[in-house]
């Protein structure tokens, strides 16, 4: 689904991705861990496009209806449109543009790429309804706009809202879990486990194993200095949690 | 005669009529502001309070008077009361002011000056003072067209007022004349709407007057959006007593040249105001917003927040002044000025000023310009948004953060009607 193959990336003249090669095949979840500063937000950023990092070198192909398209070359919203989500680590504010408003827009601009017909206003209300439920989130956190003196909490709940909403192919969640107490760590959880099925695969970028204990990553990657250092499968999750990571890096 | 602090308003008086009053006292004060504008003339940038605003193409245009209200199309905003001007004159047509709530009391100008009522008396009797003020004088020497409106003690109207003036004939000017008393523990809402129909070129010059008594709430929305051939020089003066609120919401997208001079007068404790603003601009127009809140007494408040969108090569003024009186403890206020430029050559000066006599008091104020912010841009483009629609998103939630302030919904729609297409 997703190859990335030896990528370097830069930010302004420091480089910060220095050769990474993942691949991700449908229904998998991978699981990022790394120290502060080895690169795990930028490459989630870099996947979807934002305009501040540079890619060097290095390819990123994702395949769409059998036939592999080169990410690099489109722009964000096309990127999105082919099912690529990023939750943020810091989602945005969005003053005067209510959550109800800026789900229907984000919605409806997929239905357009599909060419279906856009969803009815009244059944969006219902399927909204739902998607609120599995999040255990309070119907009129809709009608406020968009992050606007939310709690941390509440934004990273409404990250995963739109992800609900928009269901995409591969979802990147970039520090979902920081911020959140246990409870809310387990709804967030518990959204992600019922979206997850064969065809759509996750990354979790994470500092810490915590969220893995309720979301099980079939494999788990260490980034370090912009590399990946070690893959290998759960247990690694839980060899980092144990050991830091000064082991890994020699 | 013209000097550099002043122009000569000799010329554009002498197109004008004047209808004197009856009434002995207002003829006396109609003379005097003539007689101050005839003196003292117009002012220049050389004036500090025009600075930033050039008010040369209007004067130096030969405006008269509308003869008659002429038929123009209007429609009705649901649920609001219908108070309708035409080129500064009352039109009996196509306003609707029949059956009326009780406590309300609607009537012309003129009737209410014919009866002599105090409160009509009161607002219109302030001395001239200086020239900064040539507009207010111009509206005074030529007063004849406007509304009183009065609510009557513990009275909550629930429609809203639409107190509309539409420019209709080419080189015509409005000096409408509002007053609007709201007696104690009174409620109302009003809308002031300055627009055009066709592309006639045209100068409104309206005075609103408001008085709020204790306990009482005025939610006052205004909008301007005339052709942009046409001028607006518009000044809100309100007095407030005790526990009164004051909330006023202004937008502008209209006009060539604007000018809006709102000035509050918190006079008693807890006497509250709440100012929001928008002005979305584009072309070579230029909105001039300058606000005043004099807190003249002990424990009142004060809000402020303008905001501007700017395309192309417009420019906008916003000069906020927070006067805070001696011995005027614990007051609060605070005022923020948020600007949206949409190009490189659109042009912005702000100044909040603080003017602050008493010791034990907050006051915050700040300015801010920038452009669209490019995480925002990111943030919804990653959720399948063009960057053509992203950029009209945030550029509407702008607007919509004010417009949201208006109270009565479907004067939000009508506003929403006007100001979201501007920049598509």
């Amino acid at each position: 689904m997703l190859t990335i193959k030896d990528l370097h990336a830069n930010v302004g003249d420091v480089e910060i991705l220095k050769g990474i090669n993942l691949t991700v095949n449908p229904g998998e979840v991978h699981a990022i861990m790394g120290p502060n500063g080895s690169g795990k937000s930028t490459l989630s950023k870099v996947i979807t496009g934002h305009p501040d990092y540079e890619v060097k070198s290095g390819e990123v192909k994702f395949e769409v209806n059998f036939k592999e398209k080169d990410l690099l070359e489109m722009e964000p919203e096309d990127r999105a449109r082919e099912g690529i989500f990023l939750s943020f680590q810091y989602p945005v504010e969005i003053p005067g543009v209510s959550n109800t408003v800026f789900l229907r827009a984000a919605f409806n601009a997929i239905c357009a790429h599909q060419g279906v017909e856009e969803m009815d206003p009244m059944d969006f209300n219902e399927f909204l309804k739902d998607k609120l439920e599995l999040l255990k989130m309070d119907p009129k956190m809709l009608s406020r706009p968009v992050n606007v003196d939310f709690s941390g909490g509440e934004k990273k709940r409404n990250e995963i809202l739109q992800m609900a909403v928009l269901n995409p192919r591969l979802a990147f969640l970039d520090e979902t879990d920081s911020g959140l107490d246990v409870d809310s760590m387990k709804i967030v959880a518990n959204g992600i486990n019922t979206l997850k099925n064969k065809q759509n695969s996750f990354v979790l970028v994470t500092h810490y194993q915590r969220l893995l204990d309720y979301v099980v990553p079939d494999f788990v990657h260490v980034l370090h200095n912009g590399q990946i250092i070690k893959s290998g499968d759960k247990s690694l999750a839980l060899e980092v949690e144990e050991k830091g990571y000064d082991w890994l890096i020699s | 005669m013209s000097t550099n602090k002043s122009i000569d308003a000799s010329t554009f008086l002498d197109n004008l009529d004047q209808v004197k009053s009856s009434q002995s006292w207002l003829a006396t004060i109609q003379d005097e502001a003539l007689s101050v504008l005839k003196k003292e003339g117009f002012p220049t940038k050389k004036v500090e309070l025009w600075k930033y605003t050039g008010v040369e193409p209007i004067v130096e245009t030969s405006f008269t008077q509308a003869k008659e209200a002429v038929n123009v199309a209007f429609t009705p905003i649901p649920d609001t009361i219908s108070i309708v001007f035409v080129d500064g004159l009352y039109s009996e047509s196509l306003s609707n002011v029949e059956n009326l709530p009780s406590g309300l009391t609607i009537k012309s100008l003129s009737s209410a000056i014919e009866e002599n009522a105090d409160s009509v008396k009161q607002a219109l009797s302030e001395a001239p003072n200086d020239c900064s003020d040539a507009f207010t004088h111009l509206n005074r020497a030529f007063l004849d067209h406007g509304i009183f409106v009065e609510v009557d003690k513990n009275t909550a109207v629930e429609k809203a007022l639409h107190i509309v003036n539409i420019g209709s004939q080419e080189n015509t000017v409005s000096l409408t004349r509002n007053v609007i008393v709201v007696n104690s523990g009174a409620e109302l809402e009003i809308f002031e709407d300055y627009i055009s129909a066709g592309e006639a070129k045209t100068f409104s010059n309206p005075v609103t007057d408001i008085h709020l008594s204790k306990n009482a709430v005025l939610r006052h929305a205004k909008n301007q959006s005339q052709n942009s051939e046409s001028f607006h020089i518009a000044s809100i003066r309100v007095s407030q007593e005790r526990d009164s609120s004051y909330y006023s919401s202004v937008l502008t997208c209209g006009a060539a040249i604007s000018r809006l001079n709102l000035d509050t007068e918190l006079n008693d404790e807890n006497a509250s105001c709440d100012f929001k603003g928008l002005y979305a601009i584009k072309g070579k127009q230029l909105a001039d917003n300058h606000t005043v809140m004099n807190h003249n007494a002990a424990r009142t408040f004060s809000d402020q927040l303008y905001k501007g969108i700017l395309d192309d090569r417009s420019r906008g003024v916003f000069n906020g002044k927070v006067f805070i009186a001696k011995d005027a403890q614990k007051v609060e206020s605070s005022q923020l000025n948020k600007n949206l430029m949409l190009s490189k050559n659109a042009r912005i000066d702000t100044k909040p000023e603080l003017d602050v006599y008493a010791d034990d008091v907050k006051a915050a104020h700040g300015a801010a310009i920038g452009q669209l912010n490019e995480e925002e841009l990111f943030y919804i483009q990653s959720r399948c948004i063009s960057k053509d629609d992203a950029m009209a998103m945030l550029v509407h939630g702008h607007m919509e953060e004010i417009i949201a302030t208006v109270k009565s919904p479907s004067i939000q729609n009508y506003l929403e009607d006007i100001y979201l297409e501007l920049f598509s």
